[in-house]
Parts: structure tokens; sequence; C-alpha cells
């Protein structure tokens, strides 16, 4: 795994606001110096501001596309950058399923990076499930509408998987009980496409979601991310749009963050 | 060799698959995507033996900005694991695309990019070359395809649309990896000259030498492929080439779908083309063949269902595009179907129209043998 380079948030803001690349976050800040005083970016500014014009090194990577809601934009990450996510656990026969192919592909790539040879679920379920049967997987990366889809594999499998890790920003508590019993571990790991993975819980009944490293979770009205690398876009007071009730669905539920 | 019997050398090969971590780059697990609804294979395969690690310093020499365009996710990802390990730049990007990706707002995000290197399917290119914009096609250097034939129609198409792309076919399955050089620029479509670990044969050749393409690699890492019967039907010409290359493999097609043996006929998907755009009466078409026992006697028959967005004439007109159709199509080296029905091989031709258009599908099959 690669080291991680984490920066205080002052020493972040620093480096990104002298950077020649770009004066993506130098134009948005304005003359505010505090972190706490700096605007809020959002999906929106990304969908609005090229990649071009919001990228901050040259490494070699992986670019996706985002589809949300303010438009298609794109997303890049280093090699090096997907490493230093938490996205699964270590197997020896990883299945990553997903429903957004780009980033089935880059938790593929977590894979690799981790020194693991994942298998990549092709869109076609039968197939996607026949290949896990074959490979004989151990662990799985997914979001909620793969799982749902495999479950007809999971009731034939004889020994649970090692961990489950569903990633995404919505949790229905009663739905993922039901698959708990094909998993030793259940991981529940907040995710958006253009953020990587900034916080996980295990799933109980009342799981307790915990910041990443390397990951600053202020609790606003929604969840503000600030990730304390330089990314190739920097996540900087970034305004995830999630809204820390509505993580969890489960009557009279929140979601819990443990406290830092 | 069969289908069957490589699918059973690779399971048996998965059981023992277990690469220590720091090795984890050097192989991909691969899945037929399950559209040609064959039996499913999944495939182990390593990447440091020549034939794979040569094709990856190949593949990644050279671009900066690199779109991969396939069907399949483990294709996908199989190509970008060549930018990740073997890419030269150090600030070399790989995005791999979806079909969903082709909609408008995929322009804005390829000016944004500005790829130089596509590699892909040759269907997929030519649907992702109707999103970008001509600067984007402009600037697109090099296109490398492979994972389906590619036709006249779509290699024209192709030329026009990204000028300045030189264009490299290759001819590869998930089974035996990448079999062809890189293009030698003399070679026409579907042509190529192999990889000098491959032996390739052509098995059960008729009177124009054509049959079953059977490869062997001595040297795989995972399956041992000796006389692996692939699926595809082709010739080999020995003959010397303006590069040097002594031997020419042509390639005609997947049996069953390109390609069609029937009543000593051969009945290729190019050719249907080539008639369908000389003559110029449908929109877009479907062939089915099959044979029969008319009269006593066994013949080939084929039925085009042609789609036209405009009514398809009166019935004299109708007649005029069967007979002009059937002297155009030649189904043999030397004789067309106008021939063949004469000496009573072959069914005179049918030709009917539907209003409606046909699906479009990543996989389009426009020739069909109805073996009922």
């Amino acid at each position: 795994m690669t080291e991680a380079k984490a920066l205080t948030p002052e020493a972040l803001i620093e480096r990104v606001r002298s950077a020649p690349q770009s004066d993506f976050y130098r134009n948005r800040w304005g003359a505010a110096q505090k972190f706490s005083s700096l605007p809020l970016t959002s999906r929106a500014d990304f969908a609005r501001t090229a990649l071009s014009k919001r990228r901050y090194k040259d490494e070699k990577s992986l670019v996706k596309i985002v589809h949300s809601e303010h438009g298609a934009f794109l997303s890049e990450w280093s090699f090096p950058d997907i490493d230093r996510e938490e996205y699964g656990v270590a197997s020896r026969r990883p299945m990553v399923y997903l429903r957004d192919s780009h980033d089935a592909i880059e938790k593929s790539f977590w894979c690799y990076e981790r020194g693991m040879v994942p298998l990549i679920g092709e869109k076609n379920t039968a197939v996607a499930m026949s290949a896990a049967m074959k490979y004989g997987i151990d662990s799985l990366i997914c979001d909620l509408p793969s799982l749902r889809a495999l479950q007809p594999y999971f009731e034939k499998r004889r020994e649970k998987l090692r961990a489950i890790s569903l990633v995404g920003t919505f949790f229905p508590l009663d739905e993922i009980h039901a698959f708990c019993g094909f998993a030793e571990r259940v991981r529940l790991v907040l995710a958006l496409p253009e953020t990587g993975a900034f916080a996980e819980a295990d799933f109980t009944d009342a799981p307790e979601f915990k910041a990443l490293p390397g990951c600053l979770i202020e609790h606003e009205e929604r969840l503000v991310l600030t990730k304390l690398s330089l990314l190739a876009t920097p996540l900087i007071r970034y305004d995830t749009g999630i809204g820390a009730k509505h993580i969890i669905a489960k009557r009279g539920r929140d979601a819990a963050f443990e406290s830092s | 060799m069969d289908r069957d019997d490589f699918i059973r050398f690779a399971d048996e090969a998965l059981h023992t698959f277990q690469p220590p971590p720091e090795r984890a780059y050097d192989y991909s697990v691969v899945t037929t995507s399950g559209t040609t609804g064959a039996a499913l294979l999944l495939r182990v395969i390593g990447h440091r033996r020549r034939n794979r690690s040569a094709y990856f310093q190949e593949w990644a020499n050279g671009g900066e900005r690199i779109v991969i365009a396939y069907g399949s996710l483990g294709t996908r990802l199989l190509q970008l694991l060549a930018l990740r390990t073997h890419a030269s730049s150090a600030s070399a990007r790989g995005i791999a695309l979806d079909y969903e990706d082709l909609t408008p707002a995929l322009s804005a995000l390829m000016d944004d990019l500005k790829p130089d290197r596509f590699v892909g399917s040759p269907s997929f290119m030519v649907r992702l070359g109707e999103r970008l914009s001509g600067p984007v096609r402009g600037g697109v250097e090099s296109m490398r395809y492979a994972g389906e034939r590619i036709s006249a129609a779509q290699r024209e198409l192709l030329q026009a649309a990204y000028p300045n792309a030189a264009l490299d076919t290759t001819y590869t399955s998930i089974e035996t990896g990448v079999l062809s050089q890189s293009s030698c620029g003399h070679l026409p479509p579907n042509q190529y000259h192999v990889q000098k670990w491959a032996h390739v044969a052509i098995e059960e050749p008729d009177e124009t030498g054509a049959g079953n393409i059977v490869v062997s690699i001595p040297d795989d890492e995972i399956v041992l492929i000796q006389d692996y019967r692939i699926g595809d039907v082709g010739r080999l010409v020995q003959k010397t080439c303006p590069c040097g290359e002594r031997q020419v493999l042509e390639v005609l097609g997947r049996k069953g779908r390109d390609y069609i043996k029937l009543a000593g006929a051969i009945l290729l998907d190019d050719e249907f083309e080539r008639v369908v755009r000389l003559i110029g009466a449908f929109d877009d078409y479907r062939v089915e063949v099959s044979d029969c026992v008319d009269g006593g006697a066994y013949k080939g028959r084929i039925r085009i269902l042609a789609y036209r967005r405009t009514p398809a004439g009166t019935a004299a007109l109708q007649r005029e595009v069967q007979e002009q159709f059937s002297r155009a199509l030649y189904l043999t080296p030397t004789q067309t179907l106008a021939h063949l029905v004469e000496q009573n091989l072959f069914m005179p031709l049918e030709i009917t129209y539907t209003d409606a258009p046909f699906p479009q599908d990543a996989k389009e099959v426009k020739l069909r043998q109805n073996l009922q």
C-alpha cells in the first residue's frame, strides 16, 4: 500500500493555493485564509469546471465519468491515490460488482494496488454469478443494487464470504440485515464516485461511522469532506450533498458518527 | 482442442492459481460476456509470457490520453492494466467508456480530455465517433481495433471520422491473447501477420483454402494451448508481403456468423454489405440463410428482411432490386447467386420489406443461419 502523505489542513490549503497547475480553488477562496472560512465546493462546481481546469497534478491515472444530477463530469484518480482508499478488505479472490462501470474499474484497481487479482463482474448478472462461482470469490465490493442481484448466488454458497463491502451513500439496515448471514463481516463504506471512500462502519443494529484515515468530516447540514492529501482534484470543504440523517434507513434511527 | 476442452483446462488452472501479492499485476481474470450464448469461459491470463508482455509493451508506447472502448468490463480493465504497468509516460491517463456514456454530454467531456489514442472494438468506435467533436476526432493519432472483424463500411467510416489516426487491427481472443503482429500497413482489413510465438494452421481447408483456424501457443503461462479450434474460419496465404513477412492469415469470420458455408457456397457478411451499399435500395437489413429440399434437390436459400424509411415501391421495382442483388452477390470466387440459381443450387432470392427499424445492439449480427 502506498504510504499516505497526510497533510494538515493548513498545509494542504497552502499547497493548493499556490499551485501553478490550476487556479480553481484560488479563485473560489479569494481572500479567505482560515480553513473554516473557505467557501464550500460541490458537485455543481465540479460539473461546470472542466477537469483540465481543476487538475492539480500530473500522474499516471484513471479517469472516470461521474453521471450526476448536475450533469456528467470527469473525475481523475492517480493509481497511488486509488491505493490509499479503503474500499475493501484483504482477501485471496475479491470480486468487484458495481452498477457503475467506472467505479467498478476503479475498485478493481484498488484490489490490484493491494496485491489482489480481482474478478470484475460483467453487467449480465447470470454471467457475473457464474464467474463468481468459478473464481471462488471470498470477498465482495459492491453497491446495493448489485448486492440484491447476487442473492441467488449467495443462497448457493456453502461458505461465508470473508467480507461484503457495501459502497454507497444510503444503507437501508433492514434490507442489508438479510445479507449478513452470507459474510463474516459486512462493512458500510460511505463514498461518492468523485470523493472516494470517506467513512466506514461495520454493520450492526446501530452502525457508527468512523472517518477514514486522512478524511476530515464536518457535520454541517450536510457532510462536508476534506481529504488531507493532494489528489488530482483536491477535495477541500467539499459539500457531499449527503445529510447525515439520511444515510441510514431505519425507523427512528439516524446515522451516528464516531466523535473525532 | 475445442472450446469445451479449453474451458476445462482453464477451470483446472483456477484451482491452483495463487499469485503472490507483488505479482498481482501480472495477471487478469477475464470472462466472456455471455452475449453469444456460448458456455462461460473464465480465464486467468498471465502477462509475463512474451506474447502478453510484448503486446502490452507495444500497446503502451506513445499515447498520453487513452480511450478504451469495449463492451466487456474485463477487457476494459485488462487494457487499462497495460497503461498502468507499461505506459512509458508518467502522466498517461486512461478512461474506459461504457455504452451508457454515449450521450450528448460525452462530447464536452472528450473536448476536455483530448484523447490521442483509442483502443476498442470497431462497432463501439463507430458509435463513439458520432458523439465526438471534429477537433477531438482530428486529434486522435492512433486507433487499435480488436474483438471483432472490421467491415469495409466500418473502416471507411472510421477513416473519415478520424482522419489523422493510424489504424491498427489486431487479431485476438480471450483464450489466446493477441495473435497478430502490429499492422505493417500493407495488408487489407482482416488480414494479419501472425506473431512468431504462435503457430496457426487451417483445419479441413476447402477448395478455396478456407477452414477452421487452429492455434497453438506452447508457452502460455496458464493453459497449454495445442491445436485449439478458435471458432473462426480463415485462410493462410503464402505470399511475400512488402514488409518482408511471407505468410498472411486472412480471417473470414466467426463460424456461423460472419461466414456461413452453405450448399457449396460461401456467404460472407462483408459481401452482403458490399452489395447492399452498391444497390442502395435498403437503409438496413438482416439476412437469414437456410437449406431446403426443393423438387427433390438440396438447395441453399437466402431471405433478406430489408428496412426502408420510405415505401419499397411497386412490385416491379422490388423484382428489379431482387434481380440486381442476385446478379451482384458473389457466393463463390467466380459465381453469383444468379448463377447458382440457374444451376439449381440455390432458390431465388427473397426480399421482404419492413418499415420498422432493427434494434441496434452492441454485436449486430446481420447474417444468420437458420438450422431448422
